[in-house]
């Protein structure tokens, strides 16, 4: 009985969310619909989908894109890496540590949260430039390595709100930072740490204009930047093998989704906190 | 861990075989921290701190191959000179404040609709839902709509399968709509993280306030205009300046549908400076875009902090 009164009170509630849920995902119905379109289906049914699914366009697609996966797993991979190991390190001191420059060093870590990197793109050029790192794949890891603050900041309130006992007794038994940091500290951020590095892996998966601006040879290019100059290249591609592109290039994201919800989720929240 | 800064003038230490290894322990004491924090200061000074600068210094250069001199001025004097420059900051105001007006609104009414449902499992599903299209890179998303623009694309399918192909047109080649479309981009705006910021506010609201409205008898717009809309302020508030600084950097959503076009109509003052770099090798020129983009993104920044305070909570 309550349950259908619940229902009962439910019922318009759904309708109006259906209402936004429609067009929200009306784009990822395009994309999947014309991905399986050849050219004469495309022409006589461009939106609605059409049977046989084309998987060739896939083919095409994955030919233009495949090398970019290495690419983004090495470069977001040690990118996100080095976030964590020195953003916790940092994080870490800051929070359970006092010495000299403490404060200093916490406002210097956060004020760089006021800096874009896309406000800085001229010089931040200049330097990769002056670097003679162009076109290699330290001109997108390093940048990124140095995006620490946001992550610093999200688990210097993870170490901060710690109880204090937990370290009183290793520090009487003379154990030193390293050794706190870690027995006690990445044991217990293991939970906050993937939240964020999950968060990073999403933000420089979708990571675009600087890519396009370092990375011209092709052999290094990450898949977003593969996937625009595909869709946008001057032998354009069939709408079908354009939209089969995109769909791969979103693919990754999809399985990180699934296996991590919770912290996907939770690693967006956290997100919040970036100004 | 703290650090003993006093060296003793006199006692063991003046022996200078002593006061070599009281030196030594100093040091060691020091170092553990100064040495794990290093990278992060490295890291920071190379790739934020000094661009930075050298941005500031830049705009009033003028760069080329053969190196930098001093223009004093005569950058920003082009910016502010420049009356197609100045429109694309009109550009940027109608993104930044439509998209202000749109995330104060839809994605908050949307969490609340999810969070009135009393099935609990409706409510989490629904919930991964408004999530899902977030796993769809942004490049990808922005290329669905370029197609949906286009003169056969699907905004103007789904006009004539309502007849009104009169009004159909190429929405990203015509002056007059590719602002408008700029803006509808990812219509209705609810998917993401704004959404779910409203959302984990709504669950911080204390149980016992909203029994407490319901033993009051409050209604279901009661429960709106008086409990959850000034619960919310905080998270509207983040958002609101949040979404102002997006725009003020971002302008990925333009690059990729209209490189600016047709001519300089849908131009916003990053895309300008990109294209400086991009296009044109005008360093000079793309740096006093960015310092005063900077500058701008600074005003907000610090207006939120002024708002919020958190980090004073914390040190």
């Amino acid at each position: 009985m309550q349950r259908l009164k619940n229902f009962r009170h439910d019922v318009p509630l759904h309708l109006i969310l259906l209402l936004f849920a429609i067009p929200t995902f009306f784009p990822i119905f395009v994309m999947l619909s014309i991905s399986g379109k050849d050219f004469f289906q495309y022409g006589a049914q461009p939106l609605l989908p059409t049977l046989p699914f084309n998987f060739s366009n896939y083919e095409v697609a994955w030919s233009f894109m495949s090398n970019t996966y290495l690419n983004n797993t090495v470069i977001i991979g040690t990118g996100v890496a080095g976030v964590m190991i020195f953003g916790s390190l940092t994080a870490f001191a800051l929070a359970r540590f006092s010495f000299r420059g403490r404060k200093l060093l916490f406002y210097y870590v956060l004020a760089v949260l006021a800096i874009p990197s896309t406000v800085i793109l001229v010089p931040l050029f200049m330097l990769i430039v002056d670097l003679g790192l162009t076109n290699t794949r330290w001109a997108v890891i390093l940048p990124y390595a140095a995006s620490q603050s946001f992550a610093i900041l999200v688990m210097y309130t993870f170490f901060y709100n710690l109880p204090k006992e937990l370290f009183e007794s290793a520090q009487i038994d003379g154990a030193g930072f390293f050794r706190m940091y870690i027995h006690f500290g990445l044991p217990l951020a293991r939970p906050v740490m993937s939240a964020v590095g999950v968060f990073l892996i999403w933000l420089f998966w979708n990571d675009y204009v600087w890519p396009s601006l370092v990375l011209s040879d092709p052999q290094i290019q990450t898949v977003a930047l593969r996937l625009v100059v595909f869709y946008l290249g001057r032998t354009v591609p069939e709408p079908g093998q354009g939209m089969a592109a995109s769909v791969i290039s979103s693919i990754p994201l999809i399985v990180l989704f699934l296996v991590s919800m919770r912290t996907f989720i939770a690693g967006l929240t956290s997100g919040a906190i970036k100004a | 861990m703290s650090i003993n800064n006093s060296v003793p003038l006199s006692g063991p230490a003046a022996h200078p075989k002593l006061r070599r290894r009281l030196d030594w322990d100093r040091i060691r004491s020091i170092s553990p921290v100064y040495l794990f924090v290093l990278p992060t200061v490295i890291l920071l000074l190379v790739f934020f701190y000094y661009p930075a600068v050298k941005g500031i210094i830049t705009s009033f250069q003028y760069v080329d191959i053969r190196g930098a001199r001093w223009v004093d001025f005569a950058n920003y004097e082009r910016v502010f000179g420049d009356k197609r420059l100045l429109e694309s900051f009109k550009n940027l105001a109608f993104l930044a404040l439509f998209n202000v007006a749109v995330v104060t609104t839809l994605p908050m009414i949307v969490a609340i609709f999810i969070f009135r449902l009393k099935n609990l499992t409706a409510q989490y599903w629904w919930r991964v839902a408004f999530v899902i299209p977030i796993v769809v890179p942004s490049v990808a998303t922005i290329l669905v709509w370029r197609w949906m623009y286009s003169t056969d694309g699907g905004i103007n399918i789904v006009l004539s399968a309502f007849g009104l192909e009169h009004l159909a047109r190429g929405w990203l080649g015509d002056r007059n709509t590719v602002m408008g479309a700029l803006a509808f981009t990812s219509f209705p705006w609810v998917a993401g993280i704004n959404f779910l910021i409203y959302y984990a506010g709504l669950q911080d609201i204390p149980e016992e306030v909203l029994d407490a409205a319901v033993v009051d008898g409050a209604g279901s717009f009661r429960r709106f205009s008086s409990i959850e809309l000034p619960l919310l302020r905080p998270q509207m508030r983040l958002l609101v300046l949040l979404t102002l600084v997006f725009w003020l950097r971002s302008f990925e959503l333009p690059l990729i549908m209209t490189n600016g076009g047709p001519g300089y109509a849908s131009m916003v003052p990053g895309l300008r400076m990109y294209l400086a770099i991009n296009r044109d090798f005008d360093l000079g020129y793309g740096s006093a875009i960015g310092t005063i983009l900077f500058l701008l993104v600074l005003v907000v920044t610090l207006v939120q902090l002024r708002l919020t305070r958190t980090s004073d909570d914390l040190v």
